[in-house]
């Protein structure tokens, strides 16, 4: 019994151990936000692209698109790559959204992100993939604000071959 | 192998999300721990359910009603419904569990069909399932989430410290507690207010339907191999806590949902605790 007692003080040292660190980075990413921020977007950042997404598994994907659509003025104007789901949407007055959803690990939310293909003479459906979909794609970050809320889009966007997500990858293997 | 994963991990908490994450979880996981042994003791382990299901209620109510901070709502309903259930439950006449359970699904069905007659969204289900399970809650935590979070731990750590005999009193032999002058009355109303709070915080963390794991586990596991109130509080504190950051860790990881891994990481700690439990001869028949 005692040495179980042990295992679990060891186990209890051991999570301390984590638990004084994170409140120490955290101190350091509120202090001093500029010593967090450019490791964080750094880390972002790959082949070419300021924040790639196809890098990240779906709950930190997730996690990610939400804080671009939290906190979208951080992230105005850089190119972002990502690989989710297509989806099509037509409001009431005619006018056409295309979208990339990201769903969570669970599979019952999903972010959507809007995108604006730079080939304007696109015509859906003919240009566009099936509404589902997995596709990739490419553009530069931006947002703008209807009745007070933030949407973001994607400009100049481009659909490129689709760049497996990290869990497909780590599935396959 | 392993190099890649804690490169992986090392990455990952470069994220602000990730870090607020571990930290609201392990906070949630602490204070709901300290709290289980007392509400396991009391038979009250299902209150955390009946509870949840009153802030997804609560949660619907401010949805309709289009109130942003739908903590507003959230909390003083769910602290109410806490007082009812701990606080008079001995005195009724629809008694302990009969009364949890028809409050837990009765707000349920109430905040479902608002939610459904009344949607604040276009994705109802998605709404729902992410109140429910918790889903991935957790990652898009602010950082005045964080803060708040830390403030409310802070509350039910300090309050649980200081009143440790009276609830330990309370807890074991409330009728013996009172004649000795005890205000049993008062503790009760403490203990209910301080499980109410961990609920509204553990909602987003592992959900609604999730909360009495991270009740019940961690006492039931330490109560294996321990008998005196402060050692079960200790251990079922370092198993809640030690579930908690794994759980987290291997969701993000391999991309599972966040409060069922934090829940089997609970169950697989029990599992190991009844066998270890069976060899040190301190299981129960």
């Amino acid at each position: 019994m005692k040495r179980f007692g042990t295992l679990l003080l060891a186990s209890a040292l051991l999570l301390t151990g984590c638990g004084t660190d994170i409140p120490v980075t955290q101190q350091e990413s509120s202090s001093a936000e500029t010593t967090t921020e450019p490791d964080f977007m750094a880390a972002l950042a790959n082949d070419g692209y300021d924040i790639d997404l196809t890098t990240l598994g779906s709950n930190m994907m997730y996690g990610q698109v939400f804080d671009m659509m939290n906190d979208p003025d951080k992230y105005m104007d850089k190119t972002v790559r990502v690989t989710g789901n297509f989806n099509y949407y037509q409001d009431p007055a005619g006018k056409q959204y295309f979208a990339v959803f990201i769903p969570d690990a669970a599979a019952c939310c999903a972010q959507g992100m809007e995108f604006v293909l730079a080939d304007t003479s696109a015509v859906y459906p003919d240009d566009y993939p099936e509404d589902g979909e997995l596709i990739t794609v490419t553009g530069n970050f931006s947002y703008y604000t209807e009745y007070t809320l933030n949407y973001c889009q994607l400009l100049d966007a481009q659909i490129i071959p689709t760049v497996p997500r990290k869990e497909d990858t780590t599935n396959e293997n | 192998m392993n190099n890649d994963i804690l490169s992986t991990l090392q990455y990952y908490f470069t994220y602000p999300f990730v870090r607020y994450a571990l930290i609201v979880g392990l906070l949630i996981a602490l204070c709901s721990s300290l709290l289980g042994v007392t509400l396991v003791l009391k038979r009250f382990s299902f209150i955390g359910d009946g509870l949840s299901h009153v802030a997804f209620g609560a949660m619907a109510v401010a949805a309709v009603a289009g109130i942003t901070e739908k903590m507003y709502i959230i909390m003083p309903v769910t602290v109410g419904s806490a007082i009812l259930l701990l606080r008079t439950g001995q005195n009724t006449k629809i008694k302990g569990d009969a009364a949890v359970a028809m409050i837990s699904v009765g707000a349920l069905a109430i905040g479902y069909m608002l939610m459904n007659l009344f949607p604040s969204s276009s994705n109802i289900s998605a709404d729902v399932c992410s109140t429910l399970f918790g889903s991935t809650s957790i990652l898009t935590l602010k950082k005045s989430d964080v803060i708040v979070c830390i403030i409310f731990s802070i509350i039910v750590i300090l309050a649980f410290l200081l009143f440790y005999n009276k609830i330990f009193a309370v807890t074991f032999d409330e009728t013996f507690s009172k004649a000795t002058g005890i205000k049993t009355d008062g503790y009760n109303l403490l203990i209910a207010i301080i499980t109410a709070l961990i609920i509204v915080l553990a909602m987003n963390l592992v959900g609604s339907l999730l909360i009495s794991a991270l009740i019940i586990f961690p006492a039931l596991s330490a109560m294996r191999l321990f008998k005196s109130f402060r050692s079960v509080i200790i251990c079922s504190a370092i198993i809640s806590v030690w579930c908690a950051g794994v759980g987290i860790i291997v969701s993000i990881l391999a991309s599972t949902p966040v409060g069922s891994t934090i829940v089997l990481a609970d169950i697989i700690m029990f599992l190991i605790f009844w066998v270890i439990s069976l060899f040190t001869g301190r299981a129960k028949a």
